[in-house]
């Protein structure tokens, strides 16, 4: 009788009904333990066994870390709330529409009905080589494959190439980072709170990791304040299809303006770097500017200084340019023509 | 999809090679047919199956090569980004005969 070796090596599996039960076992495990959310990300390293862990913790039965409820004028959205949900959610459709734009824009509606909030900001690189198994900075060896005169690098990075040019692959992310987010972290310690500009790390920080989170760590809620309820949003992601496809880079902005002088900006692109970037000077170029084309014009210049492309990602340059373009202006070309 | 340096293949799963989706067919599609019928079959019907994809395939690519000159394009698959990349950098921007995936 044939023996199958070729399964997915055996890992003990644990279902926590609370979020306590759920830090204390991440405490016992540590590093051996990997978080379940919504699976998306989890199941790509598990069947491919890349990544083995010997404790899996999942927490999908843990009803504090789903739902989204008001808080301090805003709302506070569960980190194992589905992305369909949010996209569906009444408030944030009308105060926060750029997250639920944001949310709709991943992947496909299957995805979205199991993908998690909390999951998709704190999913990792998508790099091919990294997730093929290849043994990079990233995956803890000393050597990037996809940063050499060879390599097939058309999805990664144009800024901030350091040992590591993969990309973030989240189109919540800039969303959450235009709203001026906070994510609640968890551990047996206790609990911190970080802007959501934060949580995203390079890999000057940590090579290995996209967010702060450490082992023993849980996200478990994502608060958006009230500072930019209502405001104006602009929201792109290109992207190779129209659907299923991660960001080749997308663009999220958010908008306080009195009639065409913009007042407040807040202005994050994904796909561009290894982490989501807030382009922070362009933003204060840009404050107190009118949304004309002199601005963006202006705006989209300096938005690609410092742009180093690979041999096959250069086309990001110009669509760095554009989208910011299209950002300061808030043309609404967000509709895919059908 | 093989990484050139290596060999290795780095395509493994079916949405690394993006296979189009309906999102992709378009909305409106206007066809005409000949009406000639085949001279060699008993009942002058032709199966039409899979070369009508490579014409119309060429005829796109036509289209592009018309627009933006003879050493941008030179061969199938022609995806948008090398497309703009070229017409950013003003001339040629990757090996014409090199897909570009």
């Amino acid at each position: 009788m044939a023996i199958i070796r070729d399964i997915m090596p055996a890992f003990e599996l644990f279902q926590p009904a609370t979020t306590q039960d759920a830090l204390v076992l991440l405490d016992r495990y540590g590093s051996s333990a990997w978080v379940l959310a919504g699976g998306l990300d989890s199941f790509d390293w598990l069947k491919d066994r890349i990544k083995r862990p010997e404790y899996v913790i999942d927490l999908s039965q843990i009803k504090e870390l789903r739902g989204i409820r008001p808080a301090d004028g805003g709302v506070e959205i569960g980190a194992m709330t589905t992305l369909t949900e949010v996209v569906r959610d009444p408030v944030i459709r009308e105060k926060f529409s750029i997250l639920s734009t944001g949310a709709e824009s991943a992947a496909s509606p299957q995805i979205r009905n199991q993908g998690t909030l909390g999951g998709n900001v704190s999913q990792d690189a998508r790099c091919w080589y990294y997730r093929g198994g290849w043994k990079c900075y990233r995956a803890g060896g000393n050597i990037c494959f996809a940063d050499t005169p060879s390599a097939i690098n058309r999805e990664h990075a144009i800024f901030g190439a350091d040992r590591c040019v993969a990309v973030n692959p989240s189109d919540t992310a800039p969303a959450l980072i235009a709203l001026d987010a906070k994510m609640v972290i968890r551990s047996t310690k206790g609990e911190r709170v970080v802007d959501a500009e934060d949580y995203f790390i390079g890999p000057a920080i940590d090579i290995t990791r996209m967010t702060v989170l450490q082992p023993g760590e849980l996200l478990t809620a994502i608060r958006i304040p009230s500072t930019w309820a209502g405001a104006q949003f602009y929201f792109e992601k290109i992207r190779d299809r129209p659907v299923w496809d991660f960001p080749l880079v997308n663009i999220a902005s958010a908008t306080v303006a009195t009639g065409d002088k913009i007042d407040r900006i807040r202005i994050v692109m994904n796909g561009v770097a290894a982490h989501p970037l807030r382009l922070k000077e362009v933003e204060a170029a840009v404050t107190g500017k009118p949304r004309n084309a002199e601005t963006a014009e202006m705006a989209g210049k300096m938005a690609i200084q410092g742009a180093e492309p690979l041999r096959y990602n250069g086309y990001k340059v110009p669509l760095t340019r554009n989208l910011v373009k299209r950002a300061i202006r808030g043309v609404e070309e967000t509709k895919w023509a059908s | 999809m093989y990484d050139q340096h290596y060999g290795v293949a780095l395509a493994k799963r079916f949405h690394h090679n993006k296979p189009p989706t309906i999102l992709d067919a378009p909305v409106k599609m206007e066809w005409a047919a000949l009406d000639i019928p085949d001279p060699e079959t008993p009942v002058g019907a032709k199966g039409i199956g899979e070369p009508p994809v490579g014409a119309g395939c060429m005829a796109i690519i036509n289209a592009l090569t018309d627009a933006l000159g003879d050493e941008v394009i030179r061969r199938a698959p022609v995806s948008a980004d090398e497309i703009l990349a070229s017409l950013e950098l003003g001339r040629p921007a990757g090996e014409s005969l090199t897909a570009h995936i």
